[in-house]
């Protein structure tokens, strides 16, 4: 008598379950009349998982709505037999990349149900394969968890040895990680070894042929081996990553005579999925230690930061600016304004060999040494001679040197005096004249030489003079014909400023720069401009202003990082936190669109901010050397205003008071942001 | 323009490799005596600064060696000298040294001295 379907369902469905969840398809069995029996596994690919399958009782068809979304996925159908007779029909989905077919997989659940009379030929041969796939597949489900239970690689190559071994029969073997930087030049990166008696591993060579096949060889030698093959059986299975080989296991065996080549296949297989790991091994790997370096990185730039002055150095009659950009995060320049005493202040400006985590932390010692010196009430020889035996005995001749010009200066006399090691010599500009007075005295590098010993020179200004300090980073900036900027330039712009405001000298100096090197700073450029005397202009005199400069380069991910140093130098200024917030969201906003539109998320080129405040405004202005991202002004459109740039620019204008932007000839483009500030 | 820079320690001529390469001079490093001899004949640099306590040959043997070879003679050899040691300061320049440099010595007279030669170089090869 026929069985009838239904029945042999609470039989048949631990093995639909498993069989569709081991291959990835979806199994349905229906009732000759059409009723839904069992449902089991996901319909593959990208679908909902709710994503049932439905009766259409038109077409007496099981339709998934998933086969409308899915072109890689395909549905079989195939009679359901029980004691020769169709009783039902299975029905099957399955991504058309695999070959599992449906036939087969009725014939297996039937042989299962010992419900097979007929077709006995076709059994022997279909379900016996699917069988052994089967087992297969179940086989590498289970290598999949034990593969992931690795921590690291060695533990993976353990692993994968004693499952190669296993499968194959093998008593002993290898596993050889390649180098990555040298493929084929088998460096032991990572093995393991399970010996068998006396070591006798094929020679590099042969299993450099036998990577380079990318498939799993024998590569034993004759009975007695030579110097490359040895004599017992012995296969090379390549350890692929993405089709290229990157390791091999060598497995050998004492008590067979050679290996079958079912067996090389399995280890090929397994070696395959290992390699797969082994991958998601490696990427995790560098994703933690890129995570770890760049946090150590935002740490120590962040630290760094933090040392430059900020705009709390205020001295009434005496107007400062600086301009301090750093090539790399972690920069080799510094400046520091001090207050000797109330009517004396300290500048110091230093380089720091190099642009490391190294040259950061140096520079930082540095700083904190000197600001104690300063604070001692020492003359600016007598610092620089105290710090450079600190440094001596600290930098152990570790090729790490500082050059420094260490300035006090009366704040009521306006005499000062200074030392400098190795450093640029400052130079000032008298009030009404245009010659230039350098302060030329010079000594050592810092950190190089044990007792040496510094010279003081003594200098008067007058209210009116300009005193500029600046390092190397400004006359040896090198233009793309390889021309340097030059001191004389430096000095011929000061005179030229006559007697402009330091913030404007400043800003003139730096603008030149920028534009004699347009594209990449090659050094760390420090510039600080003193002016005796009070700011020119009448209500703006109690209110001097401060500024600052940031340069990084323009890829998108440097935005929250920018970002970061707006929020921060603003929160140094009080600047009340909602105008903090408006002006981080602006710069976000343009700075995106720099990235994404004027570098084209290439980061061809650096973002810089220079952050203003004067007379209750800040102003940030954002300089990039990229193409004009946005079309060119319309002739209807008023210059000075942002062509269209999306909702972004709506944001903008919606948060700041006044935006204005221009193409800067001859390469790049500037975005100036201007809003009124409420002191906190 | 080519510099040789002889001293036995490292962290005097990593300086000074720093100091020259930046402004763009090509520089050879040797730290003791035969290494120095073998980069003159090899490198044929346009100056050399030469410490005197060197490993090996010293300062003086190098400098004396060098000014009997015809081709040498007119090379600008500078010695470095510590403070105080004028006896050494004589004996250089009895062995033939151009100048000497009394350590510690500022970076800034010496980039200025290697220009003043570099611009009284002639163009071409000598």
């Amino acid at each position: 008598m026929t069985p009838e379907l239904s029945s042999l369902i609470p039989e048949l469905k631990p093995l639909v379950d498993d069989l569709a969840s081991v291959m990835g398809i979806a199994l349905v069995i229906t009732a000759k009349d059409g009723r839904l029996l069992l449902v089991a596994g996901q319909t593959p690919g990208d679908v909902p998982e709710a994503d049932d399958p439905i009766f259409n009782a038109h077409t007496g068809r099981i339709e998934w709505r998933a086969l409308r979304t899915t072109p890689d996925a395909e549905t079989q159908e195939t009679p359901f037999h029980a004691a020769g007779e169709a009783i039902g029909t299975l029905w099957l989905l399955r991504p058309r990349s695999t070959s599992i077919d449906a036939t087969a997989v009725a014939i297996l659940l039937e042989r299962e149900l010992g419900a097979v009379h007929a077709r006995q030929d076709e059994v022997d041969g279909m379900a016996s394969e699917l069988l052994t796939s089967y087992e297969e597949i179940n086989r590498f489900y289970e290598l999949a968890k034990v593969f992931d239970a690795a921590n690291n690689e060695n533990e993976l190559c353990k692993i994968l040895l004693c499952q190669v071994l296993a499968a194959t029969g093998g008593e002993g073997g290898a596993v050889i990680l390649l180098d990555g930087d040298t493929p084929f030049i088998a460096t032991l990166a990572g093995a393991v070894e399970l010996s068998l008696g006396e070591r006798q591993l094929p020679s590099y060579a042969i299993v450099d042929h036998a990577l380079r096949r990318g498939l799993a060889s024998n590569v034993s030698g004759s009975t007695e081996g030579t110097a490359d093959r040895p004599s017992r059986p012995t296969i090379v299975v390549p350890v692929p990553i993405k089709g290229n080989p990157v390791g091999a296991v060598i497995v050998q065996t004492q008590n067979r005579a050679f290996f079958h080549a079912g067996e090389m296949k399995i280890a090929q297989s397994m070696c395959s999925q290992a390699g797969v790991f082994l991958n998601n091994l490696r990427q995790a790997g560098r994703l933690i230690e890129a995570a770890r370096i760049s946090r150590d990185i935002e740490v120590a730039e962040s630290f760094q930061r933090q040392l430059l002055p900020t705009g709390k150095f205020k001295i009434p009659n005496l107007q400062v600016a600086a301009a301090y950009l750093a090539t790399n995060q972690i920069g080799g320049d510094y400046y520091d304004l001090l207050h000797v005493s109330p009517h004396e202040v300290c500048v110091i400006v230093a380089d720091v060999s190099g642009h490391s985590i190294a040259s950061g932390l140096l520079m930082t010692a540095a700083r904190s040494v000197t600001r104690l010196l300063v604070e001692q009430g020492l003359t600016s020889n007598e610092i620089l001679r105290r710090l450079n035996e600190v440094l001596y005995h600290d930098l152990d001749r570790s090729g790490h040197f500082i050059s420094m010009f260490c300035l006090l200066l009366n704040v009521e006399t306006w005499e000062g005096s200074y030392a400098n090691a190795g450093h640029n010599p400052a130079f000032w500009r008298t009030d009404r004249g245009t010659m230039l007075k350098t302060l030329d005295a010079t000594g050592p590098l810092l950190g190089i030489f044990d007792g040496t010993t510094f010279e003081q020179e003594h200098f008067a200004m007058t209210p009116g003079d300009t005193l500029v300090l600046y390092t190397d980073g400004i006359p040896e900036a090198r233009n793309e014909q390889g021309d340097m900027f030059g001191e004389e330039r430096l000095q011929a712009l000061v005179v030229r400023a006559g007697s402009g405001n330091a913030q404007r000298i400043v800003d003139d100096i730096m603008m030149e720069v920028r534009q004699h090197q347009p594209h990449r700073l090659t050094d760390d450029v420090t510039l600080v401009v003193l002016k005796p005397g009070a700011l020119t202009g009448g209500p703006e005199l109690e209110k001097a202003a401060t500024s600052v400069s940031y340069r990084v380069s323009g890829a998108l991910e440097n935005i929250p990082q920018i970002r970061h140093w707006l929020e921060e130098r603003l929160a140094d200024w009080s600047v009340s936190q909602p105008v903090i917030d408006d002006l981080a969201l602006a710069v976000t906003e343009v700075c995106t669109n720099v990235a994404r539109h004027g570098y084209q998320n290439k980061a061809s080129g650096d973002i810089e901010l220079e952050l203003t405040l004067e007379g209750g405004t800040v102003r940030v202005c954002i300089l990039d050397t990229a193409a004009p991202y946005q079309p060119a002004p319309r002739p209807q459109e008023r210059t000075g205003e942002l062509a269209e740039g999306g909702y972004g620019l709506a944001l903008i204008h919606n948060v700041v008071d006044h935006v204005h932007y221009e193409r800067r000839e001859p390469i790049g483009n500037r975005v100036v942001l201007v809003k009124s500030v409420s002191r906190s | 323009m080519k510099i040789l820079v002889v001293d036995d320690e490292p962290h005097i001529t990593h300086m000074l490799r720093v100091l020259f390469q930046k402004r763009g001079y090509q520089v050879a490093v040797a730290d003791n005596g035969e290494t120095a001899l073998d980069l003159v004949h090899r490198e044929q640099p346009d100056v050399m600064f030469l410490d005197l306590n060197l490993p090996g040959k010293n300062g003086f043997q190098v400098c004396e060696e060098l000014r009997q070879v015809p081709q040498f003679q007119n090379l600008p050899i500078f010695i470095l000298t510590a403070q105080g040691q004028d006896l050494d300061r004589e004996r250089g320049m009895a062995v033939g040294a151009t100048d000497y440099i009394t350590k510690p010595f500022s970076p800034r007279h010496l980039a200025d001295l290697v220009q003043e030669l570099a611009e009284r170089l002639p163009s071409g090869p000598a």
